[in-house]
């Protein structure tokens, strides 16, 4: 398959054949569904998600999503709030710091 | 047909300069014929930059000096004196890109911008800025690029004040503040320059440079390199692009992005064409280093927001990372001699193109959010899905896209990038990795509060059938280049990469 096949220098990747392949799978599990219970009734409580019994939140804001992680980085956090104060001030110092680095960073290994 | 190859280079700054300036008149007369105006405006720019593209890729660099007898004629008395416009395969591309996108937001805003006042002046600006964006792509010397870099600055921080809200005010305000003085910085790094070579030409400076290289090039590069640095968005100085992706209308917030497309290639084009030949291994791990700051900050801060454009904004900032790293890699790596690092940088100017259309689509699916519930707060959004389905597809698409997951556009460069930086240095790669991985995290946390869920209740309009076209357009290019990616790397990808690398070929141009 000239021309569909991508190159990366170190191997290759042909979208096609995984596109194939997955339409391929997805036609399996179609059919594989098509044996199941076909008691569903739709908009009774069989349909209603399971909570452990207690009933479900109808919705999960952003901010509660991914909780545990946020606690567990949240001193890398606290650094990176404190880094965006929105103070246009700031974000001059931040300029200045970055060209201060790059400079020094060239100066020191950029010279012949 | 001739004549306008001929003069493909001026007349596409040109045309969307002159035309910036005759649709304010038009607007007076009537809505319809100033959007036809415009659109032609851009449909004209956009085919005489595909005769220059073809006519690059066929015979190699052209060069075209303003004024002249002849527009070969760059070099009269032994040196450039004019303004000269150099076009080879990169910068072809990247003003193919940057009209392509001008032509889906003008679409895009016409129901969008519908229901606000002074849309003749967003239209002007939208001209004005893409003027500006020609000229510094297509631009061969330095000051001529301080210019457009400053139309670039002045056009985009009115068109993100459009809202004329507080907030848009001040993103507006932080735009052209911090735009200034980086523009003051690259201003000084160009008297530097001129002060040392006497001249301002590019191509110019890379032959007399390998001569006459010191401590004082090494400013210079400094100056130019953190000022472009800052116009491109990358970590530690992205706040303000943050700002103004958040409070700009949702198609400048996708021209913004392409300003940055700009920055990027005059930040390529300066470290390969111009300082290549006498520095590349340090300069290259800046841009690494850089390029891997901003895929954790961005991606890390992305994951905190519950703004949906300020989300995006970051994820932006994030994306712009892979491109560092690929281009940082090809630069440090020697292209011409290692085929990894030619890999790696293929791999990063392919991942503009890509990041360029996934950013877009989900800016785009952003205002169209926006314009359906009047609301940007992911928390205030659930089960859209319901009512828009084909919303949610589009999102879907532009979320697996930007994630990198097959077999999407943003999967092929990715996957170009982390094999060819594995021969680098595999721990870059890891960490790349884990920026895709928390990418996904982003937006599945954003697909789950917006469209998945109880049915909105809230007041809902349509979205018009224009802003759904412009949408699908770009899925159908993101879909067409995850499909066939070695396609758009044979035609278009492979050639803008070989420019980059061979400096020679760019100086040759004009001497």
């Amino acid at each position: 398959m000239i021309g569909l096949t991508l190159r990366t220098g170190a191997g290759f990747w042909n979208p096609v054949i995984l596109s194939f392949s997955l339409i391929v799978v997805i036609c399996l599990v179609y059919f594989v569904r098509s044996f199941g219970e076909k008691k569903y009734k739709k908009g009774t409580e069989q349909t209603d998600p399971f909570f452990s019994g207690a009933p479900a939140p109808q919705k999960v804001g952003g901010g509660n999503i991914y909780g545990i992680f946020f606690t567990y980085m949240d001193e890398y956090y606290v650094l990176l709030k404190r880094m965006h104060t929105g103070v246009i001030n700031d974000y001059v110092y931040w300029f200045v710091l970055t060209l201060t680095i790059v400079l020094v960073v060239l100066a020191l290994g950029g010279l012949p | 047909m001739i004549f306008l190859a001929e003069h493909a280079p001026a007349f596409a700054i040109a045309v969307p300069l002159l035309a910036a300036f005759v649709t304010p008149v038009l607007g007076r007369i009537s809505e319809k014929i100033r959007n036809i105006w415009v659109i032609f405006s851009l449909l004209f720019t956009e085919f005489l930059v595909f005769i220059l593209g073809c006519k690059v890729l066929d015979e190699g660099v052209y060069t075209y000096a303003l004024g002249a007898v002849t527009p070969s004629l760059t070099s009269p008395v032994g040196f450039p004196v004019r303004i000269i416009l150099e076009t080879d395969a990169m910068n072809a591309l990247i003003s193919f890109m940057v009209l392509s996108i001008a032509i889906i937001t003008v679409v895009y805003s016409w129901k969008f911008i519908e229901k606000y006042e002074a849309q003749d002046r967003f239209y002007s600006l939208l001209l004005l800025l893409t003027a500006g964006m020609m000229g510094m792509s297509f631009t061969g010397d330095f000051f001529t690029m301080f210019v457009f870099l400053e139309v670039v600055s002045v056009s985009s921080a009115a068109l993100v004040a459009f809202f004329k809200k507080a907030e848009s005010f001040e993103a507006a305000f932080k735009y052209l503040a911090i735009s200034s003085i980086g523009s003051f910085f690259m201003l000084f790094g160009i008297g530097l320059l001129y002060g040392h070579y006497g001249l301002l030409n590019m191509a110019v400076i890379a032959k007399e440079i390998i001569l006459h290289y010191s401590f004082l090039d090494v400013v210079a590069l400094s100056l130019l390199g953190t000022a472009l640095l800052l116009k491109l968005g990358s970590v530690p100085i992205h706040m303000w692009k943050v700002d103004s992706l958040q409070e700009a209308p949702a198609p400048v917030s996708v021209v913004c992005i392409a300003t940055s497309l700009v920055g990027l290639y005059l930040l390529f084009r300066i470290g390969f064409s111009v300082f290549g030949l006498v520095i590349n291994s340090i300069l290259g791990w800046i841009l690494v280093f850089f390029g891997i700051l901003s895929i954790f900050i961005g991606v890390a801060m992305a994951l905190l927001q519950n703004n949906l454009k300020r989300l995006l904004g970051y994820s932006a900032v994030a994306e712009v990372g892979y491109i560092l790293l690929g281009a940082g890699v090809g630069l440090s790596a020697m292209p011409e001699v290692n085929g990894f690092a030619f890999e790696a940088l293929s791999g990063g100017i392919f991942h503009i193109v890509n990041d360029v259309l996934d950013i877009s689509l989900l800016f785009l699916i952003a205002g169209s959010i926006y314009y359906i519930t009047k609301k940007r707060n992911i928390d205030e959004l659930g089960g859209l899905a319901h009512d828009f389905p084909s919303l949610s597809v589009l999102f879907i698409i532009g979320m697996l896209a930007i994630s990198g997951i097959p077999p999407f556009n943003g999967f092929a460069s990715k996957l170009m990038i982390y094999e060819s930086v594995f021969y680098f240095n595999p721990l870059l790669v890891i960490l790349g990795v884990l920026g895709s991985i928390l990418m996904l995290a982003v937006f599945v946390k954003v697909f789950a509060c917006i469209f998945l869920g109880a049915p909105y209740e809230g007041e809902v309009e349509e979205v018009p059938g224009s802003m759904m076209f412009t949408m699908w357009v770009l899925a159908f290019f993101i879909l067409f280049l995850g499909l066939f990616p070695q396609v758009a790397i044979d035609i278009f990808i492979a050639p803008a990469a070989e420019a980059l690398v061979h400096p020679e070929v760019y100086i040759g141009g004009v001497l």
